[in-house]
């Protein structure tokens, strides 16, 4: 075998991941190859070094950065307590001096070079929606911005107060930032705006409009109000998305968009993580450089989630098979690949029975989270086939050995939570 | 510190920033590398905190939502630092702000080439090691913090490590001349 297929196992290795039977064939291996050796122990200090670093935050560096945060400190909304409502206005007052104005529209064609770069304020008071893409130039200073736009999606951030100005302009129109949040979607014959709250004012060759809070605007070709109507979901979705630093348009301003990367499609960045608004890997994105053999595995499994998620099941578990079944693959991989694809067989195709012995034979000898997984997903099985059995099967998990702290008390909590939910008495085994 | 304690208090933006500003740097700072400039992330994560508190329902703990959101603007910049690297460069010029544990050289040079590996992987795959190998979190965790299955998760997670090996092992050759394929005779 290969240098180069032991490195890709080399990092596993070093963090005593690795299964009994290929460490032992590493280990042998190392033993006489200097290379793969002197790798190992880059390796190891290297990861032990990210891992058991502490970084030192010096207090005054701190209190630098915690005085940039004030002007989203001086407006942040009140706090929810029991007199919500007078918090709720509190904050909408406090609310208004903030803007936020997003541009959105597909990006249909590759965006022009020459973007000014701006330095960044102290204390920037523009940033930038997450997925911003658009065509244009920023122009300006520490307190006024403009940002000129001719096609593309954006969205800032903009805290009002001591002279800051934020014009947004378009062939379309312009819109001014008065003290809200807003969302402008600029196509090839619309000018769409939408205000989160506050008010916006925008000028178009038919005139000046006002907007409110809740309300969106389609301005046509001529400046002329088309409609005028609540705010659409794709406004909110982009209103809920996290704000970045200024240095973000710097940087996303010229970005040419990356394959399978669609902004009208990205969904909304909640509190959580969201990767699905990922650029889709491309060839030389993935595994290729890379001394695995098994070039395109993450292209692949990510087909299979998306598949899944459309509800194509049997395409999905053909993926999740065949990558079961690929020769020289860890392990733990291959695993993973089993459980994702019996799960899908059984729950989504509906043909439980086939993934049981699957399942079973996971729960039993399969590692860590794939056993863990494996035995929940069998317990699911029993409870779609008897309620209350289910929660004896979870009661069996719990009390059952070799199987670590944190399962067992998922499964004592989940056995409460199916008892409780079918009626079950909490006695019956 | 008893009203933090109570389900009806809510933290003040101006508390979380003092109570959680620190450990959001220091974790940016093991994210990013020592040679990074996080102060632009620090400002992300707590804009964001600032505008989703009031939503903040107090079903999971305070630190651990600031931690999502921390890991979730982590991951915005590392996707834009990946397709714009020459107008944010990492890991260049700017000094670390403190050396890794006991000022050991080798384990500085080896903390940077670590995370200079690590700013070239693809986002995701940079995600998932920093998440599992930096950061300690299980596979499950990530898998949930993600909302991916689990084979996703553990892919991206050999391939960025792989990749990783890859770059230190062209580093390790280049500077003990060695040949990747060559092996001494036992």
């Amino acid at each position: 075998m290969s240098c180069e297929h032991h490195q890709s196992e080399l990092v596993a290795f070093v963090r005593g991941e690795l299964e009994p039977l290929p460490r032992q064939r590493l280990a042998s291996h190392l033993a006489h190859c200097l290379g793969c050796s002197a790798l190992a122990r880059t390796l190891a200090t290297g990861f032990a070094a990210a891992r058991g670093w502490e970084p030192e935050v010096a207090p005054e560096h701190l209190d630098r950065l915690t005085g940039r945060l004030a002007p989203w400190l001086e407006t942040a909304p009140a706090p929810r307590r029991a007199a919500w409502r007078w918090a709720a206005s509190v904050a909408a007052l406090a609310f208004a001096s903030a803007v936020a104005v997003v541009l959105l529209a597909p990006l249909r064609r590759p965006v022009d070079p020459g973007v000014a770069a701006l330095e960044l304020a102290p204390t920037p008071f523009v940033r930038v929606a997450a997925e911003a893409r658009w065509d244009g130039v920023v122009t300006g200073g520490p307190s006024a911005l403009v940002y000129a736009m001719t096609r593309g999606a954006a969205g800032f951030s903009f805290t009002g107060g001591e002279g800051r100005r934020l014009s947004v302009r378009t062939p379309l129109g312009e819109v001014r930032a008065v003290g809200t949040r807003f969302v402008v979607a600029l196509a090839d014959d619309a000018l769409t705006v939408a205000v989160g709250d506050g008010e916006v004012r925008v000028s178009t060759a038919a005139g000046e409009a006002a907007v409110a809070a809740g309300v969106e605007v389609r301005f046509g070709r001529d400046g002329a109000e088309r409609t005028r109507g609540t705010l659409t979901a794709a406004s909110t979705a982009i209103l809920d998305r996290p704000f970045l630093a200024h240095a973000a348009v710097v940087s996303r301003i010229d970005g040419a968009p990356g394959p399978g990367l669609d902004f009208d499609g990205a969904p909304a960045l909640g509190p959580g993580l969201d990767l699905d608004g990922a650029p889709a890997l491309g060839p030389g994105l993935d595994l290729a450089g890379s001394p695995t053999p098994h070039v395109g595995l993450v292209t692949r499994l990510e087909r299979a989630e998306q598949l899944a998620a459309e509800g194509q099941a049997r395409a999905a578990v053909a993926i999740y098979s065949s990558c079961s079944r690929e020769r020289g693959l860890a392990v733990v991989l291959a695993d993973l690949c089993r459980l994702e694809a019996a799960r899908l067989t059984a729950f989504a195709l509906g043909e439980p029975e086939r993934a049981r012995p699957v399942l079973t034979r996971l729960a039993r000898t399969g590692q860590g989270e794939t056993r863990r997984q494996a035995a929940l997903a069998l317990c699911e099985l029993d409870r779609r086939r008897d309620p209350c059995g289910a929660a004896g099967c979870l009661r069996r998990l719990a009390a059952g050995e070799g199987f670590d702290t944190a399962l067992r008390r998922e499964a004592a909590r989940l056995a409460a939570e199916w008892a409780g939910a079918a009626g079950c008495d909490g006695a019956r085994p | 510190m008893i009203a933090a304690l109570l389900p009806w208090a809510r933290p003040t933006a101006a508390a979380v920033v003092r109570d959680h500003g620190a450990e959001v740097l220091r974790r940016l700072r093991r994210i990013f590398g020592p040679a990074a400039d996080v102060d632009d992330v620090y400002q992300s994560v707590f804009v964001e905190v600032i505008r989703s508190l009031p939503s903040y329902a107090g079903r999971a703990h305070l630190s651990a939502w600031i931690r999502r959101i921390t890991y979730n603007v982590a991951y915005q910049e590392m996707r834009l630092r990946y397709r714009r690297p020459e107008l944010l460069p990492l890991d260049e010029a700017v000094e670390p702000t403190a050396p890794p544990p006991e000022g050991a050289l080798e384990s500085r040079e080896a903390l940077r080439a670590f995370h200079a590996a690590l700013g070239v992987l693809e986002p995701s795959q940079r995600l998932a090691v920093v998440l599992h190998d930096v950061e300690g979190l299980k596979l499950r965790e990530i898998a949930v913090a993600t909302g991916r299955p689990l084979s996703t998760v553990a892919s991206q997670l050999a391939a960025g490590r792989a990749r990783v090996a890859a770059l230190l092992g062209g580093q390790a050759a280049r500077r003990d001349g060695w040949g990747r394929r060559e092996e001494a005779e036992s």
